[in-house]
């Protein structure tokens, strides 16, 4: 809570230097008293308590709420839990925006607050809905300023190269299981990179040509 | 069973024209061929799955199983990928926000690879005309690889 509150003053202060005085404190009462009071009280609380140790904890808050920003409608809320890093957005952006870049074992997506243009793609083209969008004065504090995921990233069992992220694969594994019943073992395929599963495959396949030419070879 | 391409690996001589002539005509290639320990070559494309696995974390349907054949509708892929990591084979690839895999040369009698193919080692055809009896006759084969030579002069019987 303490957090919550700081973090709200924190947030109000510089809408309010903004000129959005009379505005906030309107639009928040109506807000308040339209029941929000209760959501705030219980989903905020954890949203902003996780969301934001997240961020401290990596350091990678970017208060970039500098006067550029304060002219645009919408912000880009991002849901930390739910974003698996499939780099949809990425590709979606026709602005480029969404930073892409993988190291030390980590897909890092690096979003911005806001961006001009009204398209709105990276929101329609997530597969987890994890981007919407919100107007500048219901936006809530915990989605506020750029934001940096970081995301876990699987290694290749085969070639060690890292090939999508744990939430991808998870997400994967629990599609297609619900098409298809995965033997235990039957799955060893999904720590496999798509090209050392190619070439497994094609080991597998040329197997039986392999050992009948090798005896030729030898006699 | 879907139609699908198969390789017959006692034929494949490891040219790659099969990957040349996918190239032509999808501007990228579908199909791969690797020669293994310098003795045999094996073509790896799309197995046209049954049930493809690859349909199943599609978020937005763009790919999808219709009577055993898979549709691709490029206007609702998002480019996520999920379908590359969800296809066993690694068949599946994402390239400029597209994936592609083999779709068998729409509008063509018989895809351009094993139209191409001058060993005769891809055909074209359902799993069932391959011979059920396929691993019998690499057994056969096995068999005889496995026999010493008859000596000369003699007929084995």
């Amino acid at each position: 809570m303490k957090e919550m509150k700081e973090e709200m003053q924190e947030g109000m202060k510089e809408e309010m230097q903004e000129g959005m005085k009379k505005e906030m404190q309107e639009g928040m009462k109506e807000e308040m008293q339209e029941g929000m009071k209760e959501e705030m009280q219980e989903g905020m609380k954890e949203e902003m308590q996780e969301g934001m140790k997240e961020e401290m904890i990596r350091g990678d808050t970017k208060g970039d709420t500098s006067g550029e920003n304060c002219n645009k409608k919408k912000v880009l809320a991002i849901d930390a839990e739910k974003c698996i890093g499939c780099r949809a957005c990425s590709s979606a952006c026709p602005e480029g925006l969404i930073g892409l870049s993988e190291e030390g074992g980590r897909r890092n997506l690096k979003f911005p607050e806001s961006c001009s243009l009204d398209c709105e793609r990276c929101a329609l083209t997530c597969p987890e809905e994890a981007i919407t969008f919100v107007s500048e004065e219901g936006r809530s504090p915990a989605f506020s300023g750029s934001r940096t995921l970081a995301l876990g990233l699987m290694a290749c069992r085969k070639c060690s190269a890292s090939f999508a992220t744990e939430r991808e694969l998870e997400r994967v594994r629990q599609a297609v299981s619900l098409k298809v019943p995965l033997r235990p073992g039957g799955d060893f395929w999904m720590e496999l990179c798509p090209a050392c599963r190619q070439e497994s495959f094609r080991e597998k396949e040329a197997g039986a040509i392999l050992r009948e030419r090798k005896i030729k070879g030898n006699l | 069973m879907p139609e699908a391409v198969y390789a017959d690996l006692s034929r494949c001589i490891g040219c790659r024209a099969c990957e040349l002539a996918c190239e032509r005509e999808n501007k990228s290639s579908r199909i791969s061929v690797k020669v293994l320990s310098g003795l045999a070559a094996a073509p790896v494309s799309c197995r046209q799955c049954e049930i493809p696995l690859c349909t199943a974390p599609c978020p937005k349907g763009a790919l999808s199983c219709e009577n055993g054949k898979l549709e691709y509708e490029a206007e609702n892929c998002t480019g996520c990928g999920l379908c590359t990591l969800a296809c066993p084979f690694g068949t599946a690839v994402l390239r400029a926000g597209i994936i592609e895999r083999c779709n068998l040369c729409p509008g063509m009698e018989t895809p351009a690879c094993v139209a191409t193919c001058p060993a005769g080692a891809l055909i074209y055809t359902e799993p069932g005309s391959l011979g059920e009896n396929i691993r019998q006759r690499r057994a056969k084969r096995m068999n005889r690889a496995l026999e010493p030579p008859a000596p000369a002069g003699r007929r084995a019987e």
